[in-house]
């Protein structure tokens, strides 16, 4: 598989997320509410394939909780449902809670797929100048974990010689077993980082201004989808802030309906497209040129 | 003296700065995101926790560490992350917050700070980001902060270690894991009414418990040696300390 879009200039990835998780936090338009959650879940589907519909599944029984548990802790809404105890259980509640839920497993979706697009070194290359100590304290970490759970996976095997395993005994002879564990563990590490630091300044850490690992270049491609969504972005808040977007659900259900509604859903469903478009058109022209050999 | 005369100006500029981002800055936010976002509470405390956050991180940046330093502070926060594969036998034992607060204990509120933001922000590496990262780290960063003020005002002592543990505990289930709750009831986007709040709090309450006891247990057990061990790094290289 094959996803374009994650082959993109960070700073594209970056901007389309905070996009995305931003706007789909602050619109809870019912056809903005629609846009966001056809997309999300397309796009999720794309990159996860079948193994994607059974999170999907997954999240189903959060939708309806979240749903179901507004209307009790909100009990304005004209139309009664039934009611618990004397607290009202209206319809205009449960609407609500259906919209909420819907915003909030389209941002669940979002974060999904940022957590595949967006890859560590991805972020490191983004904000590398702008925090470079902060950034290599985090690759460096990155880098310790792998090796730490090695080191901590030998710390356990040798003390099972001396009959101390893990799984031995009840919970509070594993708990000790743990911090022994990992006592050890920061012994050896705090001694590993001073040789680690002397090695660094010894091959010159801080003598100069650090680069960084950049495999990303500005094509082309970056511009336009650059300058695409910044022309997005700029209509659906133009039409925001006109109130194309306005609803209210309490103490009943009115939506904005003008023509800043119709462009504003459908330049925030451009935007929210744009990765699913990049990764179609790469497929189909992929299969054409293939096609022609 | 000349000198000296201009780090009392750089000095007040910032106390300047500080105060105009308590007083003014953000009320504006709430002001603003009130008035043209609706009752967003997620976007506006996220916005909040970012200038309460980007602080520290500058502060870091603007003193251009040492690489001991840096190494240090990686270490001890790849310690941090990785604890919880140590207690993988234990069920829902968590032991980061522990180590995050001996961190803070050892080197002081800055460094327990940066030590919680910064691991909880990788550790979400291994599980997942989400809408919860920024509140993650800012629960653990303050976590790590408070231990290092209680460890300066001699309350949260080395020689002590049942008095620091139940106070660790306490500091989990009164500061860090309600943090983490608002987190979740403003996510949720539920209605914030009084029994939504209660609610939440309660419902939070028992996983918090769990969490104190764990923070408590760690601090009990490991939290003497590895506070000198991290004293020992800091007296024989001379790192990490607090001006």
């Amino acid at each position: 598989m094959q996803d374009t879009f994650s082959r993109c200039n960070p700073i594209v990835n970056l901007i389309f997320y905070l996009g995305a998780i931003i706007f789909g936090m602050i619109f809870m338009h019912p056809l903005c509410l629609m846009a966001a959650a056809v997309t999300s879940i397309t796009y999720y589907i794309y990159l996860k394939r079948i193994g994607g519909l059974k999170v999907l599944l997954g999240l189903a029984p959060v939708f309806i909780i979240i749903s179901a548990i507004n209307p009790l802790f909100n009990t304005r809404g004209e139309t009664l449902l039934f009611s618990i105890g004397t607290r009202p259980y209206t319809l205009e509640a449960l609407i609500y809670g259906v919209a909420v839920a819907t915003m909030f497993i389209c941002v669940i979706l979002w974060f999904f797929t940022y957590n595949i697009v967006i890859t560590s070194d991805k972020l490191t290359y983004l904000f590398g100048n702008v925090t470079p100590s902060l950034s290599v304290v985090f690759t460096m970490v990155l880098r310790l974990l792998p090796s730490y759970k090695r080191k901590l996976a030998a710390i356990s095997n040798a003390r099972k010689c001396i009959g101390k395993y893990g799984e031995n005994g009840g919970t509070k002879d594993r708990i000790k077993n743990g911090t022994t564990v990992v006592s050890t563990l920061t012994s050896w590490a705090l001694e590993n980082s001073i040789v680690t630091a002397d090695s660094m300044k010894s091959r010159g850490y801080g003598s100069s201004k650090r680069s960084n690992f950049v495999i990303y270049r500005f094509t082309s491609r970056d511009i336009w989808i650059l300058v695409l969504m910044i022309i997005c972005i700029v209509t659906i808040s133009f039409c925001g802030i006109k109130g194309g977007m306005s609803y209210t659900f309490i103490p009943d259900i009115d939506f904005a309906t003008n023509k800043f509604t119709v462009v504003g859903v459908l330049f925030y469903f451009i935007f929210l497209s744009l990765p699913i478009i990049i990764d179609v058109t790469e497929d189909v022209v992929w299969h054409f040129l293939k096609s022609r050999i | 003296m000349q000198e000296k005369s201009v780090e009392k100006n750089k000095n007040i500029i910032r106390d300047t700065i500080k105060l105009l981002i308590v007083f003014f800055v953000m009320p504006l936010t709430i002001f603003f995101t009130w008035k043209y976002a609706g009752n967003k509470y997620y976007l506006t405390s996220l916005i909040l926790i970012i200038f309460a956050v980007v602080p520290f991180f500058l502060r870091f940046e603007k003193r251009k560490p040492e690489a001991r330093e840096m190494v240090t502070l990686a270490v001890i926060c790849a310690i941090a992350v990785i604890s919880r594969v140590a207690f993988s036998m234990v069920p829902h034992f968590k032991p980061m917050a522990a180590i995050i607060m001996i961190s803070g204990i050892a080197f002081g509120g800055e460094a327990g700070f940066l030590v919680g933001a910064i691991s909880a922000f990788v550790s979400n590496f291994v599980f997942m980001q989400g809408p919860w990262t920024p509140w993650q780290m800012f629960a653990y960063g303050i976590g790590g902060l408070l231990a290092g003020v209680l460890a300066k005002v001699k309350i949260m002592k080395v020689d002590k270690p049942l008095r620091t543990a139940i106070l660790g505990g306490v500091l989990i289930i009164a500061v860090v894991g309600p943090l983490l709750d608002t987190c979740s009831l403003f996510t949720m986007g539920i209605e914030i009414n009084k029994s939504s709040i209660a609610t939440t709090y309660l419902a939070g309450l028992p996983l918090n418990a769990v969490h104190a006891v764990a923070t408590l247990a760690t601090l009990l057990l490991i939290g003497k040696p590895m506070t000198e061990k991290l004293y020992r790094i800091q007296r024989k290289y001379g790192i990490m300390r607090e001006e």
